[in-house]
């Protein structure tokens, strides 16, 4: 097999895996909305899917670099999707921790406009995920930029929500629910900086220079 | 940094001796060429008109002579401006022929044996030393030899075969040698390349080895076949006649050749064979001229660069 | 990335080395050798210089027999045939078992008679044409010459000479090809078209070749050997096999250090 049907099909299992986990994230949020546990276990049944995916890519990744040495583009690229399938697997573990907070609260009582907030922040890492990855794919520097931008709405969001804990600082029954819910903000936070994360890479492979964003 | 002090001073020196050292090689090839030069004006202008001019001979008896041809055909005679090359010329070409049919696969066939199949153990080195001094040998000696082997051991008595053969002794060593450079010169891939394709070592020698050594094989024959005609101690030796007025028809018969011929020529007093002698150094001197631009187109034409 | 689908036990044996080792005179080359080769794979021997690889390489098809006081002890079987029995005939083997030199060697004729000499003496003479158009298409070179047959064969360069020599081999039709360092004359791009064939090659042939150029070995290789020389007690160095595995372990996790430091370039 020749280098470049090689590197070739380093980035399709790229994607196969990117696939699988936004999948996995829609999936997890939806269930978050719906309070789905059954759901919510199949979410996290499915990680090992997303984890052997990602131990293909970092397996075969190391073959490329010890059977063929690339360098020059080739080399920016095999790393950039290694790097990229890390932050993926990391969304994946996103997924289960939504799942694994569906189960909790599925008998909690939460705030809901909490509970709203959150399902919005968790689509908007999808969304910031999905155009990530087509950045990457389609070698769109713009699209990763703007993209990468939207981590503000993520910050908003989660501002929003600090505003709203006050509302219920006095009702004690839901404060277990509310820990639940931070937490999972906070996880989702880190989700969007793992879709910037992607988005620096998508830039780094069209300009040649790492930029952080 | 004052470049011309550095570089400037040895320069000149060099020039210089640079200079002389070309002269005094330019001096060396004018002396060469000037000789040389001479030598054949010298011949070529005594011996231009008997090889070329037409005369009408005697008052009674009107004699015309037409050269370039009757010189050629002529048989020799007690009067120089009848005394032909005829026999002389067809004495050298018999014995050409009989050099170079048994020479080429003798040589040939040694130095294919001595570089592709002897087995390097002291005998074939041995033999491979006293080739090369054989070379070098006095022509005399392969007459005095061709005397003793051909024409009395053999019995040919003194006939053009045993000319041949002597002469074919001469110049064997010299085409062992020049056929086993050319053997030589086949780079060993080649013979690894026809093997590892499953050929025998037969096969890998005269399908691959041998044609492509064949124009320095031939070239070498050539050029020893030219030293071979302009030979004539070796042929006098083994008695080749000196006054001849027939051609040779049979390999055993008498004969003689052309630079017997002219030698004897030169031996007479009359002023007018000075002139006869050079008409038949001319023709040799063509022969050989010949034969070595034909050596070097066939080199030329089938050098190859490895 | 091939993940191999039989493991080294379900591969059928090509050669089948046991305890060989290669002197010439009193002077042992390289010894100790035992070793499996897998058939349609593509077998790598690399190592330092002077260890052994060449002269190794060339016992297989019994090259070796040229040089005068060149010995082999210990047996090199071939699809199950002691290659230096008695009765066999190093002729036929070389038929079998065909070489690619280091130096492209083509024989000063034409491209045409480079291919039929192998032929010719293998009695393989039916439908000439045809297997020489065979034979270089599969070498990768008939598009290039298909119009010139009868042009002389050093007219052509590199990397295409090297082709045709594939060519002439691979026509009287062996079953195994040797590669004696067959890229080190050429420049990269003719390396790189030589390296690309060789993975097609595979598929007909199975393949052996010497090479010091470790990335080539890493790149084109299923099987890896790595040989090195160590000193004797009289002073002189001996080539001896290392480690044998595949490709993948060898330049990702080899088993011996000395291994590990030629590959990684400490030394050699």
């Amino acid at each position: 097999m020749s280098l470049e049907l090689k590197i070739k099909n380093l980035e399709t299992d790229l994607h196969i895996m990117g696939t699988l986990v936004l999948d996995s994230l829609v999936s997890a949020v939806r269930a978050l909305e719906d309070k789905d546990t059954a759901r919510a276990s199949e979410v996290m049944d499915k990680d090992d899917e997303i984890d052997d995916a990602y131990m293909k890519i970092d397996q075969d990744w190391f073959e490329l670099m010890a059977t063929e040495q690339p360098v020059a583009s080739d080399l920016r690229l095999s790393t950039s999707i290694l790097q990229a399938s890390l932050h993926l697997e990391r969304l994946g573990d996103l997924s289960v921790y939504l799942g694994k907070t569906t189960h909790e609260i599925h008998d909690l009582p939460i705030p809901e406009s909490l509970h709203k907030i959150v399902v919005e922040m968790g689509d908007m890492v999808i969304e910031m995920a999905s155009t990530a990855l087509e950045s990457l794919k389609n070698r769109d520097a713009e699209l990763a930029l703007s993209t990468a931008r939207k981590d503000e709405l993520i910050n908003n969001l989660y501002n929003k929500m600090l505003n709203e804990v006050p509302n219920i600082s006095g009702n004690k029954d839901l404060y277990s629910g509310l820990f639940r819910l931070i937490t999972c903000v906070r996880t989702l936070e880190r989700g969007g900086d793992h879709a910037v994360d992607i988005c620096e890479l998508a830039s780094f492979l069209v300009t040649g220079e790492f930029k952080e964003f | 940094m004052n470049s011309n002090s550095v570089f400037s001073k040895t320069k000149k020196e060099k020039q210089l001796k640079e200079l002389a050292f070309l002269s005094i090689l330019y001096i060396c090839v004018t002396v060469a060429i000037v000789t040389l030069m001479t030598l054949i004006y010298d011949v070529i202008s005594t011996g231009y008109s008997r090889l070329f001019n037409d005369y009408e001979l005697g008052l009674i008896n009107k004699v015309t002579i037409d050269n370039p041809r009757d010189f050629l055909t002529s048989l020799d005679s007690r009067d120089p401006l009848k005394a032909g090359i005829g026999p002389a010329f067809a004495g050298t070409v018999w014995l050409m022929i009989i050099v170079i049919f048994v020479t080429f696969p003798l040589g040939a066939g040694a130095a294919i044996y001595l570089q592709e199949f002897a087995p390097k153990n002291k005998l074939t080195r041995f033999i491979e030393l006293n080739l090369t001094n054989l070379a070098g040998v006095p022509s005399v000696i392969y007459g005095l030899m061709g005397l003793a082997v051909f024409v009395r051991l053999a019995g040919f008595g003194r006939s053009v075969l045993s000319g041949g053969l002597t002469l074919t002794l001469l110049i064997l060593p010299v085409v062992i040698v020049a056929s086993r450079e050319a053997l030589k010169a086949v780079p060993d891939t080649i013979r690894q390349g026809a093997l590892a394709l499953g050929s025998t070592k037969f096969q890998a020698i005269f399908r691959q080895v041998v044609p492509s050594a064949i124009p320095g094989m031939v070239t070498g024959m050539v050029l020893g076949l030219s030293r071979a005609i302009g030979e004539t101690a070796p042929l006098i030796f083994m008695g080749a006649l000196t006054y001849v007025n027939y051609y040779p028809d049979t390999p055993l018969s008498g004969f003689t050749a052309i630079p017997i011929q002219v030698y004897n020529w030169i031996g007479y007093p009359q002023a007018e064979w000075k002139d006869t002698s050079s008409a038949g150094i001319i023709l040799l001197l063509g022969l050989l001229l010949s034969m070595n631009a034909l050596a070097l187109i066939i080199r030329n034409k089938f050098e190859k660069d490895w | 990335m091939d993940t191999k689908t039989k493991t080294q036990k379900e591969l059928e044996h090509v050669f089948t080395v046991r305890d060989v080792s290669v002197s010439y005179g009193d002077f042992t080359a390289v010894k100790n050798v035992s070793m499996d080769m897998f058939k349609n794979n593509i077998t790598a021997f690399i190592g330092p210089s002077g260890c052994g690889k060449s002269t190794l390489i060339r016992s297989f098809n019994r090259m070796n027999d040229l040089i005068p006081n060149a010995s082999v002890k210990g047996e090199i079987n071939y699809q199950g045939i002691n290659l230096y029995d008695e009765e066999v005939d190093p002729v036929q083997v070389r038929r079998r078992i065909g070489m690619v030199f280091q130096k492209p060697n083509p024989f000063p004729k034409s491209i045409r008679e480079n291919i039929t000499f192998g032929l010719k003496v293998n009695n393989m003479t039916d439908n000439l044409d045809d297997r020489v158009e065979k034979a270089l298409t599969q070498a990768a070179l008939w598009d290039e010459v298909k119009n010139d047959l009868d042009k002389n064969a050093l007219d052509l360069s590199g990397g295409q000479q090297q082709r045709l020599c594939i060519a002439r081999t691979i026509a009287v039709e062996p079953d195994t090809i040797l590669m004696d360092e067959p890229c080190s004359a050429l420049d990269p791009v003719a390396t790189k078209k030589i390296e690309d064939l060789m993975q097609i090659l595979v598929k007909d042939f199975s393949i052996l070749i010497v090479t010091h150029n470790m990335q080539q070995a890493s790149r084109v290789s299923d099987y890896c050997a790595f040989f090195t020389t160590k000193a004797t007690d009289d002073g002189r160095r001996t080539g001896e096999l290392v480690e044998y595995s595949d490709t993948k372990t060898m330049f990702t996790n080899p088993s011996e250090s000395l291994t590990e430091e030629y590959i990684s370039g400490r030394f050699g």
